[in-house]
C-alpha cells in the first residue's frame, strides 16, 4: 500500500514498535452524572491499559459503564457528566483536562471510535465521500484529489466493492454492514494508534457480525493500532481479544489475557457469564445463569457491588470494597473479590445445570 | 424525481379546482343584482339585458362557471367594476409592491429566526435561550396591526426617523423604496421570525443528539463544523419547508399591515375591493392567491424532497 507514502505521520508521535509500546493507559478513572442535587456515581477507580498491536476487551452487562468509559477517552462525555478523579493518557499525554481545541487534534487523528449504531452514525445529508474526504482532510493537509484518493483506497482495504461508486452514494443506499464498514474505513483514515469500536456488531446480522470483526482484525494486523474493543459478548471476546477487562456496575472486577479469563476465571460474576454462554451442544436453558439485576447508580451497595447477587457475599463483602489484586502465578490476572481463589466454582455451575 | 412533481401536481389539481369552485360561487352569493351593478348608474332594460347577455349572466350556473373558468385561464379575471380596469391588470400593478414586501419580510425572519434559534438550541437552558424564546414568544402573539402603530408613533411620529407611510417604487428610488418598506417588512418578519426561532430551535435540539453529530465530533471536526454543517444541514429541512409556506402566506397579502402602512399592495387591493363591493377584482385576488398558496406547498414538498436525500432514492 502506498498509503503511508501520502500521509505525514501523525505529529503526536511516531508509531513506536508494538508489543511494548503503551498505547493508552486509563487510571483510577471516577466519574459520576449530575442528576437534580447530587452526583451520581457511574465508573469507579477503572483502571486499565493497552499496548499497540493488542486488543483489549472491555466486557460487562448493559449500563456498567463500558460506552461512558469509551466516551470519557475520546474526550465525548454528555454535558452532565463530571470526572470525579483519575487519568487517561494516550501514548503518554494525559487527556482529562485537554483544552477543546486539543483534544479536536486528538480525535479521528491518534484516536478514533466506531458506534454501535451504523444505521444512524452517518450523516443522512451528506454522502460517503463528503463525510469520509470531511475526516480526512480535517487532519492531513491533502487537495480535494488526493484525499478523495485515499477515501477510495481506504473503502477498498475495508473490503467495500465498488468503492468508487460509493463515495457518491448516500448512507441510506448501504445496509448496515455496508455502513458500519465505511466507519470503520473512516475511523482508521488516518491510521490512529488507538482505535475504539464499542459494540460495533451487536446492531448487526450474525452472519455479517464475523465479517465486521474479521476485518478489523485483519486492519489491526496492517497498521498496529491498539483495539479497545467493547462488548457483552463473550463469543465477540474469545473472537477478538488478547486480554480482557470484565466489567460491574462501573467498576473492573477482573483482568486477563483472554485465554486465562476463559481457562480459569477467578471472580464469581465472570464465571457467572462464562456459564452464560450457550455451549456448542445446544444447551440453551442455561443462559440465564445470574439471578438478579444490576444494582442501580442510586442505590450501589458500599462494599463489593455484585454483593446483591453474589451467592458467596458475607459481611466484609457488604462493607469493603475488595482491590483489584493479582492472581497467584500470572503477572497478567487480577481479580477483584475477597474470595478468590474461589474454591467453590463447581459448586456455582450447579447453579446453573 | 419527475414522477414525484406530477404526482404532487395531481394532488394540487382538484385543490385549485375547489378553490375555482369556492371563488366562483362567490358571486353567486352575493346579494343584488350583477347586472345591475356593472351599469352604474344606467337604468335602461336594453342596456341592462345586453350586459346579461354579454356576461352570460342568463346561462345556467354550470355554464356561467365554464365561461368564467375559461376566460380565466386566458388570464381574464374580469373588470373591476370601481374603475372599469382589467383585475389582471390591477394583480399585474400589486404584485411587484407584495412580492417585495414578501421578500424583505422573509430576508429578515431568516435571519433572525434561523440565528435566534441555533444560539438557544446550542446554549438550551442559558439565559440566551430564555431570551430568545420570551422575544420570539412576544414576536408571535403581538399583534402585526399593533407593531406596526407602535412603530409609526414611535420611529416615525416622535422620532422622526422613518416615513410612516405611502410608497415610491424601487425603480424611482430604491433608499426612498426601503424607508417606506423597512417597517412593515419587520414588523411581518419578526412574526415569522418568532414561528422560524421555534422551529430552529426544536430541530436543532433533536439534531444536535443525533448519533451522526456524535461521529462529527470524534472525527476531531471543530465544534462550529458540527454544530454549522452537521446539525443545522439536517434541522433546516422542516425550517426551509415551513418558511416557503409562511411566504406563499406574505405573498396573499399582509392585509392589516399593508393598511397600517398605506402600502398599495394586494392586502390594500383587497380590502379596497371588499368595501367597495368589488367582487370581480375579490374574485381575482382569492384566486390570484389562492393559486400562489398551493404552488408555494408544492415549494415546500419539492424543497422537502431536494434537501432529503434518503426521498430520493
Ligand atoms: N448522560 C447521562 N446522564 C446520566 N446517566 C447516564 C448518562 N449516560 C449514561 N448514563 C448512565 O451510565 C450508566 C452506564 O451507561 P453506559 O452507556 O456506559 O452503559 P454500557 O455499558 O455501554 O451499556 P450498553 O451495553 O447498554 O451500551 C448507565 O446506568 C446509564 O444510565
Ligand atoms: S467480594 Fe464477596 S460479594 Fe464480591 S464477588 Fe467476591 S465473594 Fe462475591
Ligand atoms: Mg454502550
Amino acid at each position: 500500500m502506498s498509503r503511508l507514502a501520502t500521509i505525514p505521520v501523525s505529529e503526536t508521535g511516531a508509531k513506536a514498535s508494538p508489543d511494548q509500546h503503551c498505547v493508552l493507559r486509563v487510571d483510577d478513572l471516577s466519574l459520576g452524572f449530575r442528576a437534580d442535587t447530587e452526583v451520581l456515581s457511574i465508573l469507579d477507580g477503572v483502571s486499565f491499559e493497552l499496548n499497540a498491536g493488542r486488543t483489549l476487551c472491555l466486557v460487562g452487562e448493559s449500563g456498567c459503564g463500558k460506552s461512558v468509559t469509551s466516551l470519557s477517552i475520546m474526550g465525548l462525555l454528555a454535558d452532565n457528566a463530571e470526572i470525579l478523579g483519575g487519568s487517561i493518557r494516550l501514548d503518554g499525554r494525559e487527556l482529562l483536562g485537554l483544552e477543546r481545541r486539543s483534544l479536536e487534534r486528538l480525535r479521528g487523528d491518534a484516536m478514533a471510535m466506531v458506534f454501535q449504531e451504523p444505521m444512524t452514525s452517518l450523516n443522512p445529508a451528506f454522502t460517503i465521500g463528503d463525510q469520509m474526504i470531511e475526516a480526512i482532510r480535517c487532519h492531513r493537509d491533502l487537495n480535494a484529489d488526493k484525499a478523495r484518493q485515499h477515501a477510495v483506497e481506504m473503502l477498498i482495504r475495508a473490503r467495500i466493492p465498488a468503492a468508487e461508486e460509493r463515495l457518491n452514494e448516500y448512507p441510506h443506499q448501504l445496509s448496515g454492514g455496508m455502513r458500519q464498514r465505511v466507519m470503520i474505513a473512516m475511523a482508521l483514515a488516518n491510521d490512529p494508534q488507538l482505535l475504539i469500536a464499542d459494540e460495533p456488531t451487536t446492531a448487526l446480522d450474525v452472519t455479517i457480525q464475523a465479517q465486521i470483526l474479521e476485518l478489523i482484525r485483519r486492519l489491526q494486523c496492517d497498521t498496529g493500532t491498539a483495539v479497545l474493543m467493547i462488548t457483552h459478548d463473550l463469543g465477540v471476546v474469545a473472537e477478538t481479544g488478547d486480554d480482557v477487562a470484565v466489567m460491574y456496575a462501573g467498576r473492573i472486577i477482573e483482568k486477563a489475557s483472554v485465554v486465562e479469563l476463559f481457562d480459569d476465571p477467578q471472580h464469581p460474576y465472570t464465571i457467572g457469564l462464562l456459564s452464560s454462554i450457550p455451549r456448542l451442544d445446544g444447551n440453551l436453558e442455561r443462559l440465564p445463569v445470574i439471578p438478579g439485576a444490576v444494582p442501580t447508580p442510586n442505590e450501589m451497595p458500599s462494599g463489593c457491588r455484585f454483593s446483591t447477587r453474589c451467592p458467596f457475599a458475607d459481611e466484609r463483602c457488604l462493607e469493603q470494597v475488595p482491590p483489584l489484586g493479582e492472581v497467584a502465578g500470572s503477572e497478567t490476572h487480577a481479580v477483584a473479590c475477597w474470595k478468590a481463589p474461589l474454591e467453590h466454582q463447581l459448586a456455582y455451575q450447579e447453579v446453573g445445570a | 424525481m419527475l414522477g414525484f412533481i406530477v404526482r404532487r401536481l395531481l394532488i394540487a389539481l382538484p385543490t385549485l379546482f375547489l378553490i375555482t369552485l369556492m371563488v366562483f360561487s362567490l358571486q353567486l352569493l352575493l346579494p343584488g343584482d350583477p347586472a345591475l351593478a356593472l351599469a352604474g348608474e344606467e337604468r335602461d332594460p336594453a342596456v341592462i339585458e345586453a350586459i346579461r347577455e354579454q356576461y352570460h349572466l342568463n346561462d345556467p350556473i354550470p355554464v356561467q362557471y365554464a365561461h368564467w373558468l375559461i376566460a380565466a385561464l386566458h388570464g381574464d379575471l374580469g373588470i373591476s367594476l370601481r374603475n372599469r380596469e382589467p383585475v389582471t391588470s390591477l394583480i399585474v400593478d400589486k404584485l411587484p409592491v407584495t412580492l417585495e414586501l414578501a421578500i424583505l419580510a422573509m430576508l429578515i425572519a431568516l435571519v433572525i429566526g434561523i440565528a435566534a434559534g441555533l444560539v438557544s438550541a446550542i446554549k438550551k437552558g442559558s439565559r440566551w435561550d430564555f431570551g430568545a424564546n420570551v422575544v420570539a414568544l412576544s414576536g408571535i402573539s403581538v399583534p402585526n396591526f399593533w407593531l406596526g402603530i407602535m412603530l409609526i408613533l414611535l420611529i416615525s411620529v416622535r422620532w422622526g426617523w422613518l416615513p410612516a407611510s405611502g410608497y415610491t417604487s424601487p425603480l424611482d428610488s430604491l433608499a426612498q423604496n426601503l424607508e417606506m418598506m423597512i417597517m412593515p417588512a419587520v414588523v411581518l418578519g419578526t412574526a415569522i421570525a418568532g414561528v422560524m426561532m421555534r422551529h430552529t430551535r426544536s430541530a436543532m435540539i433533536s439534531a444536535i443528539h443525533a448519533d451522526y453529530v456524535r461521529t462529527a465530533r470524534a472525527k476531531g471536526l471543530s465544534e462550529r463544523v458540527v454544530m454549522l454543517k452537521h446539525a443545522l444541514r439536517n434541522a433546516l429541512v422542516p425550517v426551509v419547508t415551513m418558511g416557503t409556506l409562511q411566504f406563499g402566506e406574505l405573498l396573499s397579502g399582509a392585509v392589516l399591515t399593508e393598511q397600517v402602512f398605506t402600502i398599495p399592495g394586494f392586502g390594500k387591493l383587497i380590502v379596497d375591493a371588499v368595501f367597495n363591493r368589488d367582487y370581480a377584482v375579490v374574485q381575482g385576488v382569492v384566486l390570484f392567491t389562492g393559486t400562489v398558496y398551493i404552488l408555494m406547498n408544492l415549494l415546500a414538498d419539492l424543497l422537502y424532497y431536494l434537501l432529503n436525500p434518503r426521498l430520493r432514492a
